[in-house]
């Protein structure tokens, strides 16, 4: 779709860890709507581009673009505001918050009320906690999460934090979700209803989503792109992209190790 | 030549710096403890060589220091045993508390076991006579100074090469960088943090035994030197030790040379410490000298108060409004005397309230609320004395005139993790003392200031009606904006600052705004209590008497909802009053304060609202719903 304006665009993006090029000149599009699959082994730098595109760690050299805006000066809050949204590989959130609490928290960004006005509980803070305590529990019923509105996400299982995780993040309304390996500690089962969820919740939202679960991503994703040590190897349709002797390469090992 | 005198001068307080720092780096890489009652293990154990000396003439000095020493391993050991063990599984920011609280154990204990000794002419007795000693480029030097280096740096790269080298040392960094594989391999957790304690709270007690001497001898009078032994960790991050050790000569030496500085500079020695924490901590100079993974292992969990039980008590803002209305409706029914208590009461919960909002909510830990309170008690007098201010104009400008020093630790507080965030403040906190509080335009140089309370309010019923009112409404502001967007801000901040910046939440902002809140609250406290004691001094003020106490009622009511300040309060309020008609009421009560932190962090975040809070839903049946897994195969 190239007549659109990317929702997402990293550009030659570079970052390293001291001595250490953790992600190598990458560079890719995120179309509204698509669904992008990253793979790779460990080390080939997956959540550190997450976190790049984010803002948790500054880029050495590069460009971020969001919806044809450059990003990449912008702190990782600001660039929530603008339409990201990501998840994270331990989906603890906030474990001393209630369920309930936690969606509404999403919609912090929505919220125009600040301290004075909440501490003198002025009507108009009644009314806009009043809205988001609807939206949020509209949203619980959505994913199922009805019965658990008021337990701490501490007390949940990891499979239904992540559950909320994924309300939490469609509460904001984002124009494209990062999600970083959402398979991981789920049980297989689990694993199958996720992609569904991922559907179910994404709206009209762009995906990007990376995890070790190959078959997961391949299924869920329209175009994969894989990466070994920081660079990209391989890009297109997943069929293609599995069968690419580069991406081979690097999940069973080049020669020097064999 | 002076010069040469000031440098030795100099190298005799970096030594100690430096053996200060020495245990300091020792027991946070084995326990994860930035221990702040460090200097309190070696106060305790120069008041048992000081009392071994006066009591049995002819003890030799040596038998003396070490006896004084073994006291130290053991206070150090038992330090860890009986309360740095239990709170080993809490956050850093629990245990930093913890050690709050043992300093006022044992400051406090002190001031109860050795009663009158500490008078502002005591000194220490001398290792070696003072009378002899060389002569350094012209310079007199005693012996007393000589040995001090020696026996300062000896034992500080003692302690570092112990760390390097011996087997101890080795299943030491093992364990604070996988404590899970070092007792894998066999590593005796137990062992190696006994060790280590034992060997902190020993040489804490030789540093202060040899620099004690050149200074006045009261509980406190280490604090200042462990301030700078702070500076002087902090440049090797709280990990290195060599870095901390050249840290603290050096600091040492530069301070003493600007000692003999012309005039401008001179000056500069108060702040010299205070400056250098500072920088840094900005510049984080430590990355220069540990690398990244090491500090990372050592640093653990910093996040506050994830575990608890129950989501904790806020109560609605009218609710609290009335119960203010009650409270001050009841004290018209009291003595003077006891309207005068339960004013104090309500005083004190709103300085805890302001570590509720703080700490408990936003997960950052201050020395400075007593600051804060001392700089709204000055400014009473400033504004109301000698201004002639009307008290309902001095009250809100008390609280407003702290945002100016909230801007200045703040700009600390957004970018500092928390741990380093409590040196800042006990940096800034020293600032104050040796600066705005000597000043006799604002604090009357230290000397005794006087209040006038408004004609209306003279009588003690009217003005704890006032207060309680003024306090009821703070209440019920902080109830007001707890459970809506700003309250849930502070919370997302202290449990995930990432997910809370991926939700659009500026971390930054929501910190420096619970600092702002925190100090607003303590400004009006510190005002209303000058109005309250009528005659005052900011020594009323300081971290011992004020901060500390504030952190005992928080932590022992529930450091997490507005219901434990008040609860804590009353309980500190009454617990004084006991003490005071049993005579020596500082130092009990201090005491009291510290071991209610020891006892109740780390066993509960929440306190005895906590406690209480469990009882009643114990009382009530639970509705508990049955839930299916959300993530399960929809067709099974």
């Amino acid at each position: 779709m190239p007549e659109h304006t990317p929702v997402l665009a990293v550009d030659e993006v570079t970052v390293r860890f001291g001595g250490v090029t953790a992600v190598d000149a990458v560079s890719f599009a995120v179309a509204p709507g698509e669904i992008v699959g990253i793979i790779g082994p460990n080390g080939a730098g997956k959540t550190t581009l997450l976190d790049a595109i984010c803002g948790y760690v500054t880029v050495a050299r590069g460009r971020v673009t969001l919806d044809g805006n450059d990003a990449t000066a912008l702190l990782p809050y600001q660039r929530a505001r603008r339409g990201i949204g990501r998840s994270f590989q331990d989906a603890r959130l906030y474990p001393t918050m209630t369920v309930r609490e936690t969606l509404v928290s999403a919609l912090h960004a929505t919220q125009r009320s600040g301290l004075v006005a909440e501490g003198l509980r002025l009507p108009d803070v009644r009314a806009e906690e009043q809205a988001v305590a609807d939206a949020a529990r509209d949203l619980l019923a959505l994913v199922d999460l009805t019965p658990y509105l008021d337990l701490r996400l501490a007390e949940l299982s990891f499979g239904t934090t992540r559950a909320v995780e994924l309300a939490w993040l469609a509460a904001r309304q984002p124009r494209i979700l990062l999600l970083d390996e959402p398979a991981s500690g789920l049980q297989q089962s689990e694993v199958r209803e996720l992609g569904a969820l991922v559907h179910r919740i994404r709206g009209d939202a762009a995906v990007v989503v990376i995890d070790h679960d190959v078959p997961f991503v391949a299924g869920l994703a329209q175009r994969l792109l894989a990466m070994d040590l920081g660079r990209v190897v391989a890009d297109g349709p997943p069929a293609d992209v599995l069968r690419d002797p580069a991406v081979v390469a690097s999940y069973l090992g080049s020669g020097k190790y064999r | 030549m002076i010069w040469a005198q000031y440098a030795i001068f100099g190298l005799g307080v970096g030594a100690v710096f430096a053996l200060l720092a020495a245990g300091i780096v020792l027991v946070y890489r084995a326990s994860g403890v930035l221990n702040f009652a460090h200097a309190s293990i070696g106060v305790t154990g120069a008041y048992i060589d000081y009392s071994l000396l006066e009591h049995h003439a002819g003890l030799p000095v040596g038998v003396a220091l070490a006896i004084a020493m073994a006291a130290g391993a053991l206070t150090g050991v038992l330090s860890y045993r009986l309360v740095f063990e239990r709170v080993a599984h809490t956050s850093q920011v629990t245990k930093l508390i913890a050690s709050f609280g043992l300093s006022g154990v044992l400051q406090g204990g002190i001031g109860v076991v050795f009663g009158r000794i500490g008078t502002p002419t005591t000194r220490g007795h001398t290792l070696l006579p003072v009378e002899r000693g060389v002569t350094v480029a012209g310079a007199g030097v005693p012996y007393q100074r000589i040995a001090v280096i020696l026996v300062g740096i000896a034992a500080a790269l003692g302690i570092a090469a112990l760390l390097r080298f011996s087997e101890f040392g080795i299943q030491l960094r093992a364990l604070a960088q996988n404590p899970l594989a070092a007792r894998l391999a066999g590593v005796d957790d137990r062992r190696i943090q006994t060790i280590t304690w034992a060997i902190a709270g020993s040489s804490s007690v030789l540093a202060a035994v040899l620099v004690l001497p050149f200074g006045p001898f009261n509980p406190l009078a280490l604090n200042g030197f462990q301030l700078k032994a702070f500076a002087a960790a902090l440049l090797g991050g709280f990990v290195s030790l060599p870095a901390s050790l050249a840290g603290g000569v050096g600091l040492g030496v530069a301070q003493e040379l600007l000692v003999g500085a012309p005039a401008p500079f001179n000056g500069l020695r108060t702040v010299l410490a205070t400056a250098l924490i500072l920088v840094l901590l900005f510049l984080r100079v430590e990355r220069f000298f540990v690398s990244e993974q090491e500090a990372r292992a050592v640093q653990g969990d910093e996040r506050l108060f994830t575990g608890g039980s129950r989501v904790p008590v806020v109560g609605s803002p009218r609710a609290w409004l009335a119960g203010a209305a009650v409270v001050a409706a009841a004290t018209m029914t009291m003595s003077g005397f006891w309207a005068f208590v339960t004013t104090r009461a309500a005083l004190y919960a709103l300085l805890a309230l302001s570590l509720v909002v703080l700490t408990g909510w936003t997960g950052q830990v201050s020395l400075m609320p007593g600051t804060f309170a001392g700089v709204g008690a000055c400014l009473a007098w400033v504004l109301g004395t000698k201004l002639g201010f009307a008290f309902p104009v001095v009250i809100p400008l008390a609280g407003l005139a702290t945002i100016p020093v909230v801007g200045i630790v703040g700009v600390a507080a957004v970018r500092l993790r928390p741990l380093y965030l409590a040196v800042a403040t006990l940096a800034f906190a020293g600032l104050f003392d040796d600066t705005l509080f000597q000043q006799h335009w604002f604090a009357n140089g230290g000397a005794e200031l006087v209040t006038n309370r408004p004609t209306l309010l003279t009588g003690d019923h009217a003005f704890a009606a006032a207060v309680i009112g003024i306090a009821g409404a703070l209440f019920a502001f902080t109830a007001g904006f707890a459970r809506t967007r700003t309250g849930r801000a502070f919370r997302m901040v202290r449990d995930n600052d990432r997910a809370a910046e991926a939700a659009g939440v500026n971390p930054a902002k929501y910190r420096l705004l619970a600092f702002a809140i925190s100090a607003f609250y303590a400004g009006v406290m510190g005002a209303l209590l000058a109005y309250l004691l009528r005659t005052f001094t900011v020594e009323e003020f300081s971290f011992l008497v004020l901060s500390l106490a504030a952190f005992g009622i928080a932590a022992v009511g529930g450091i997490r909802t507005p219901a434990g300040a008040i609860v804590g309060a009353f309980a500190f309020v009454e617990l004084t009053e006991v003490f005071r008609s049993s005579g020596a009421v500082s130092d009990w009560s201090t005491v009291a304060v510290g071991l209610g932190i020891v006892l109740v962090m780390g066993r509960t975040p929440d306190g005895i609202v906590g406690v209480a809070q469990r009882a009643w839903s114990r009382l009530r049946p639970r509705r508990r719903a049955v839930l299916a897994p959300v993530l399960e195969p929809s067709g099974a």
